[in-house]
């Protein structure tokens, strides 16, 4: 069983994608729609990236296929849904908290830095 | 924008089979669902990346499933040691020794004698006297230089002059005043033999090697001048040979230079007047191509001036049908005629096929016996969908990468063994030095064919093994044949072959094999 410090720090595209699925379940297309509005276009997930990236998330244990569907007039029938395990929750967690670390070392050390 | 979406799903198809399986669909529709709004916001361009997208992940996912056969073959074969261990031994051993061997001839039949300048144009006739070799060296316009030379001469040589002093036998060669000149060798120290210093009567002279000086005289700065005993009479060395030079023939190391000119006591070879007998045809030729010249017009050349020579002498030889010259290459380790190169390098090429081929058809049956064993892996793993293409890609990697670990081993074990023959003491008069370091392009083509062969053996048990019938191989798990087999199914043929190919090479009935 690969330990959560073990998969940091997440890659770019991973971390996008955990995110999104943080939420609850979504397909793959929610996915790439949601991480490009949250980027503002600066990052997309190209298709076949998205679903490379859903096939090593899968193998690595982080999110799941889901046969739990989200609400009748929001389903998509024709779609797969995906969420995370509860690994995946921890990993993203450890992730957000590494980042946070990091931002807070950068703020801390600006406000040493006496004023130009 | 149409034939972006139809590119778009022909790519898509392209994925290896497993991923297809369980993403194909997904990837195609979301790439419909979203080409609409990407040529809207991006034009071109976004199309562009969207297929690039694909064009970059293909590749990849092939990767990806490359590296889960090998992880998986590099487990399989961690649990089939034995087999794992024998495939890999036969096939380290049959590459060590044919790379060894391949070796050998092409240093010994095309590769340069050391220390010689241009060694491509010097060429040699064996068995003539020197009043020939002395006519030879008037053809100014076919030769640049000729000289006299005898190979394999035994001395008794004791350093430090005293008559007490202990000698000990080396061998060494008789060269006329020419030889150096001819061979474009000068000396790392002192001089070397020249027709104008090296004349009848004068003081006893010898050069030596620099491998002499080396391991006889621990590189004494001050060798030159000294004096040393050869055959119990004193000589005086006027100079060392440079580095890695041996002589011509070095297949034969030369130690000790002795000239024509030396008296009889030193160079009992000289006996008799031999140097102005024309009988006396235990010399041989050693001469330089002038610019433009052709070994083939220098041999016709050489031909017509001995013959004219045998007329005068009323030689017994004159009367012989066909060529009466033979030219071989005096610039090589071993002086084998052009004409028999094909034929020396040809056999030994398939000799050594032979022995990879038995190494292959080994390897073939293992495999299958293996794959046969293997049934209730490959139906099971079948009936959960894989594809037979991704199974024999499979079950190939194992047999690429025993090759290539095998191969690997083989080229490490051909550098030991080259190194060990080195030592070896051949059972010839004289001291034969084989010139076996391993030749890469040698290696190249043997590890080359042992990869191919590790395909093409791989693939035949691997395309048998997948064929099984599936309920059938389930139910029955070990036991039983595959589907296809007959009783003289491949197996059988496998076997019969190896048996006879290996009992080849011990027939003394064949060429190659007589023992005189």
């Amino acid at each position: 069983m690969p330990t959560v410090e073990s998969f940091l720090p997440l890659k770019t595209n991973w971390f996008h994608i955990l995110l999104s699925l943080a939420a609850g379940e979504q397909h793959g297309y929610g996915i790439m729609q949601e991480v490009s509005e949250r980027t503002r276009g600066k990052l997309r997930l190209w298709p076949a990236t998205l679903y490379g990236t859903i096939k090593r998330l899968i193998e690595a244990g982080l999110i799941e296929e889901t046969d739990e569907r989200p609400a009748a007039e929001l389903d998509d029938a024709r779609r797969r849904y995906y969420r995370l395990t509860r690994l995946g929750k921890r990993v993203l967690d450890a992730e957000t908290e590494r980042l946070e670390e990091l931002v807070r070392m950068v703020q801390s050390r600006r406000a040493l830095e006496p004023a130009r | 924008m149409n034939f972006a979406i139809r590119l778009y799903r022909a790519l898509a198809r392209a994925f290896p089979h497993e991923f297809q399986m369980a993403y194909g669909a997904d990837v195609i529709q979301l790439g419909e669902d979203v080409v609409q709004q990407i040529a809207k916001e991006n034009g071109f361009l976004g199309l562009f990346r969207l297929i690039a997208d694909l064009a970059i992940r293909i590749p990849m996912e092939y990767l990806a499933e490359m590296r889960q056969d090998l992880l998986y073959a590099l487990r399989t074969l961690r649990k089939a040691r034995g087999f794992a261990a024998v495939g890999f031994l036969s096939l380290a051993l049959g590459i060590g020794v044919s790379a060894v061997s391949v070796s050998e001839v092409v240093n010994m039949i095309l590769g340069n004698a050391p220390g010689i300048r241009d060694a491509g144009r010097v060429v040699m006739v064996n068995d003539v006297s020197i009043p020939y070799i002395d006519r030879y060296r008037e053809q100014h316009d076919l030769f640049a230089g000729v000289a006299a030379f005898q190979v394999a001469i035994p001395y008794n040589i004791s350093l430090g002059g005293g008559l007490n002093a202990k000698a000990e036998r080396l061998f060494g060669q008789i060269v006329s005043p020419e030889y150096f000149s001819v061979l474009g060798v000068s000396a790392a120290r002192g001089r070397v033999f020249a027709p104008d210093t090296d004349k009848p009567g004068a003081a006893p002279v010898v050069v030596i090697s620099d491998r002499f000086w080396r391991e006889h005289m621990n590189a004494d700065p001050a060798a030159v001048g000294q004096t040393m005993r050869v055959n119990g009479q004193t000589a005086t060395i006027v100079g060392i040979g440079p580095k890695d030079f041996l002589g011509a023939l070095p297949f034969i190391p030369t130690d000790i230079f002795v000239p024509t000119t030396a008296p009889e006591s030193i160079a009992p070879e000289l006996a008799g007047d031999a140097v102005h007998r024309r009988d006396s045809k235990t010399f041989n030729a050693l001469l330089r191509l002038a610019p433009g010249v052709t070994v083939e017009s220098a041999e016709a050349g050489l031909d017509t001036v001995t013959r004219r020579l045998d007329e005068e002498t009323l030689d017994p030889a004159r009367n012989a049908k066909g060529r009466r010259v033979t030219v071989l290459p005096g610039g090589k380790v071993v002086p084998v005629p052009r004409s028999l190169r094909p034929v020396v390098l040809g056999f030994m090429l398939l000799l050594n096929s032979l022995m990879l081929s038995l190494v292959c058809l080994n390897l073939a049956n293992m495999q299958l016996a293996r794959a046969t064993a293997r049934r209730k892996e490959v139906a099971i793993r079948l009936s959960v969908g894989a594809s037979r293409f991704r199974l024999v890609r499979q079950l190939l990697t194992e047999s690429v990468l025993l090759s290539v670990a095998g191969g690997a081993a083989g080229i490490a074990l051909a550098f030991w063994a080259a190194a060990a023959m080195q030592k070896v003491r051949m059972p010839f008069p004289y001291p034969v030095r084989f010139n076996i370091t391993p030749d890469w392009r040698a290696i190249l083509v043997v590890f080359a064919i042992s990869l191919v062969a590790g395909v093409g053996f791989g693939l035949a048990p691997a395309l048998a093994a997948t064929k099984a019938d599936l309920a059938v191989a389930m139910k029955e798990g070990l036991v039983g044949q595959p589907r296809g087999y007959r009783r003289f199914g491949l197996r059988n043929l496998l076997m019969v072959s190896q048996v006879a190919g290996s009992g080849a090479p011990a027939d003394r009935r064949l060429p190659g094999n007589r023992i005189p």
